[in-house]
């Protein structure tokens, strides 16, 4: 019962901190990059507004510690301690997501389809995403693209994903173009 | 701190006489659209202004928010240099005002803004007078005369600076596209403090890449007045030694003593430059219309702001965001559209807490300026920043800032990610 009690108190609390207002300013800067609340509309930037929650807090916190590849990231991230993280990733995941609005290959998405199936494993049925495992449905065909061929070529360091060795350009072209095709 | 009493009475008193000229408004004091609820007026609808009145919005809808702007239409300096050689159109970097209008009902007002009476909470403008609960000043830079060395802004359609992006983009556009072989240019960087410091290098790469492209065997002579390149300096010198070492030439602590528009000379204690084209970048200061509008102290070329909310200390109710701030009264932040995109989200706030009696959270930054140093590769700057108690200023982050190891093409691609992205978040 206590146990209970202090968990209320402390889910009670933190709900409060994260209604506070003043903590939006340090999410709001990233939408120079990111777009408004993080619906990106640039292709090689990603999409971050109703990316999963734990997946965000994962990657920040990665960039933060120069832990991931990256580019800009591994600066701005540094702007951010663990307090911050939390409630960045809290903030962005609860965007609605705004899938990619730049147009992909018809013919590549059918491709990929009919290899996509080992991927919904993880990133769930369509892509979706959930915990740690990102959505990539909807997401600009550029950056899937881009952020595959690291994984492909090991610069993006990750057991999961390391099935991308085996696959071609040529397939990894098809599947970035049939999971930014799905866009609802 | 004083009033520029004197040229501020001076240049009302000029602008005033000229409604009659014009016929613009017979009596500019005469009110316009009656204020009902809470109102904030939006000065400037570039970068600073544009964001803050849309944040204002996001942050409160029930505020009526009245954007001024003398354009109808907004022309984005960001990725103007990759119009300038050819790699964008101009088309790409033109927006209208419409989606401010429809997705947050901002008040769009097409006029020129020409005097603040401080007494009445009024912006006089060329449409007549609006009454504000609180005014935000985002007016961008205005440029320096010297006529000691023959510099004057009339020169401008003959030796453009292209550093306001609209006509003057297009002038030296078309200077360069007549660029005979063999023919040189001269770019002449402004001296620190001036908007987007990596600007005028990014510029002259993309010149130079301009020169190389077309083989036309010519030359850019880069005049810089500043001890060394003011931003991303290693970055690039490295990009010039490996790609232009025949083509660009730099000279660092270079005084022009002299300008010469007819014969298109320009001599300096470095020796003598002759140019077929000339990109004169002139000393910067706070908009001809901060002056008018009696925001900068006797003397000084810059508003001063209050650091933490950015109420301008020569006006109540007013307050100074982007370009035109002193920055030493903000803190460490360099003048850029991403900067004062961030200022425009930190007055919101402040204004908007302002208008309920509250403390408005601390200031708290971020920018990003991707450069392009050819056609396909890029490199960038960083920085988050935040306010500190101790020095009461918006201060770098400890290890949140830094540059790029090398130039790449990634980055090439992340400049028009990042501009379609901050434009979207600007304007729509
Ligand atoms: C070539 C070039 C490249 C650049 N590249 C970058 C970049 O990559 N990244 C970056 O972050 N920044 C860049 N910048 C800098 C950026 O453009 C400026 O820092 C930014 O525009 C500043 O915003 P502002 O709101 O202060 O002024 P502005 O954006 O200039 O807006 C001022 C507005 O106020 C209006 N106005 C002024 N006076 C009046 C009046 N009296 N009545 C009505 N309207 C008025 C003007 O018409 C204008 O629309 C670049 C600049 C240049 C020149
Ligand atoms: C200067 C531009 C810029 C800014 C500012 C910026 N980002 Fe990024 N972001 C990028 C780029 C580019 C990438 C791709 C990785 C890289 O190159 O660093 C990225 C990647 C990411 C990713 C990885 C997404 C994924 O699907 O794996 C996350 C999460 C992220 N950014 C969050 C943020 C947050 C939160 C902020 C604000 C605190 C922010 N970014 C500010 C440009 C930016
Ligand atoms: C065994 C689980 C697993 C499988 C199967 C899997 N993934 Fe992943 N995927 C992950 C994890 C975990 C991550 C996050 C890894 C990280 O942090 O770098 C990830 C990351 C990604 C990313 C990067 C997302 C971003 O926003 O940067 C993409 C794209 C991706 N996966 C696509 C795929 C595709 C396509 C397939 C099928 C070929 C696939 N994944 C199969 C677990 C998996």
């Amino acid at each position: 019962m206590k146990k209970y009690l202090l968990f209320l108190m402390v889910f009670v609390f933190f709900n409060l901190s994260f209604a506070a207002d003043g903590e939006k300013r340090i999410a709001a800067v990233c939408a120079g990059c990111h777009g408004t609340n993080g619906a990106s509309v640039g292709d090689s930037i990603p999409i971050i507004g109703g990316q999963s929650e734990d997946y965000l807090k994962k990657v920040m916190k990665e960039y933060s510690e120069d832990k991931r590849v990256g580019s800009v990231m591994l600066k701005v991230a540094k702007g951010y301690d663990d307090k911050r993280i939390e409630y960045i990733a809290k903030y962005f995941s609860k965007q609605k997501w705004v899938s990619s609005n730049k147009p992909f290959d018809k013919k590549l998405a059918e491709e990929g389809e009919k290899i996509a199936v080992i991927c919904f494993d993880c990133h769930g049925k369509n892509g979706k995403g959930m915990d740690e495992y990102p959505r990539i449905a909807g997401q600009h065909a550029f950056y899937l693209k881009q952020v595959l061929k690291e994984y492909k070529d090991g610069i993006n360091k990750n057991d999961e994903m390391s099935l991308l060795k085996e696959y071609s350009d040529e397939q990894i072209e098809a599947l970035a173009n049939y999971f930014s095709s799905i866009r609802q | 701190m004083k009033l520029n009493r004197r040229n501020f009475v001076k240049n009302s008193a000029i602008l005033t006489a000229g409604f009659g000229v014009y016929g613009i408004a017979r009596n500019a004091t005469a009110s316009i659209m009656p204020k009902k609820g809470k109102r904030v007026v939006v000065l400037g609808g570039g970068f600073g202004g544009c964001t803050a009145a849309k944040y204002i919005k996001l942050n409160d809808p029930s505020i009526e928010v009245i954007l001024v702007e003398k354009n109808d239409k907004f022309i984005s300096c960001p990725i103007s240099n990759l119009v300038i050689v050819g790699l964008r159109g101009m088309d790409f970097i033109t927006f209208k005002y419409d989606q401010l209008q429809k997705n947050y009902g901002i008040k769009f007002l097409q006029a020129e803004a020409v005097q603040i009476i401080p007494e009445k909470n009024q912006l006089v403008t060329s449409k007549g007078s609006i009454e504000y609960d609180r005014l935000v000043v985002s007016p961008g830079i205005g440029f320096i005369e010297n006529k000691e060395i023959g510099y004057q802004l009339s020169l401008a359609n003959k030796i453009p600076h292209a550093w306001k992006a609209g006509k003057q983009t297009e002038i030296l556009k078309a200077q360069l596209q007549n660029l005979p072989k063999g023919g040189s240019v001269i770019l002449r960087v402004p001296k620190s403090p001036y908007r987007c410091p990596p600007g005028p290098y990014e510029r002259a790469s993309l010149i130079a890449n301009y020169i190389k492209r077309n083989n036309l065997g010519g030359k850019i002579f880069v005049l810089d007045p500043n001890d060394d390149v003011t931003s991303k300096g290693k970055l690039f010198k490295a990009a010039w030694g490996d790609l232009y070492k025949d083509i660009l030439e730099y000279y660092n602590q270079v005084d022009v003593t002299n300008i010469n528009a007819e014969k298109m000379n320009i001599e300096t204690n470095k020796g003598n430059f002759t140019g077929n084209v000339i990109n004169f970048i002139p000393d910067q200061k706070a908009s001809d219309t901060a002056f008018k509008l009696g925001l900068i102290p006797e003397g000084k070329l810059w508003a001063f702001v209050d650091s933490y909310t950015f109420e301008s200390e020569a006006i109540k109710n007013v307050y100074v965001i982007g370009d035109s701030t002193n920055t030493g009264s903000v803190g460490t932040v360099p003048k850029s559209g991403y900067i004062a995109n961030s200022m425009g989200k930190v007055v919101a706030e402040s204004v908007v807490a302002s208008l309920k009696g509250e403390k408005p959270p601390k200031p708290f930054m971020a920018n990003a300026c991707y450069s392009m140093v050819s056609d396909s590769e890029a490199i960038w700057v960083t920085a988050v920043y935040e306010f500190d108690d101790n020095v009461k200023r918006t201060i770098t982050i400890k290890n949140a800032s830094g540059t790029p190891h090398e130039r790449s093409k990634i980055d090439a691609f992340h400049q028009i990610s990042w501009a379609e992205n901050i434009w979207n978040d600007v304007l729509m």
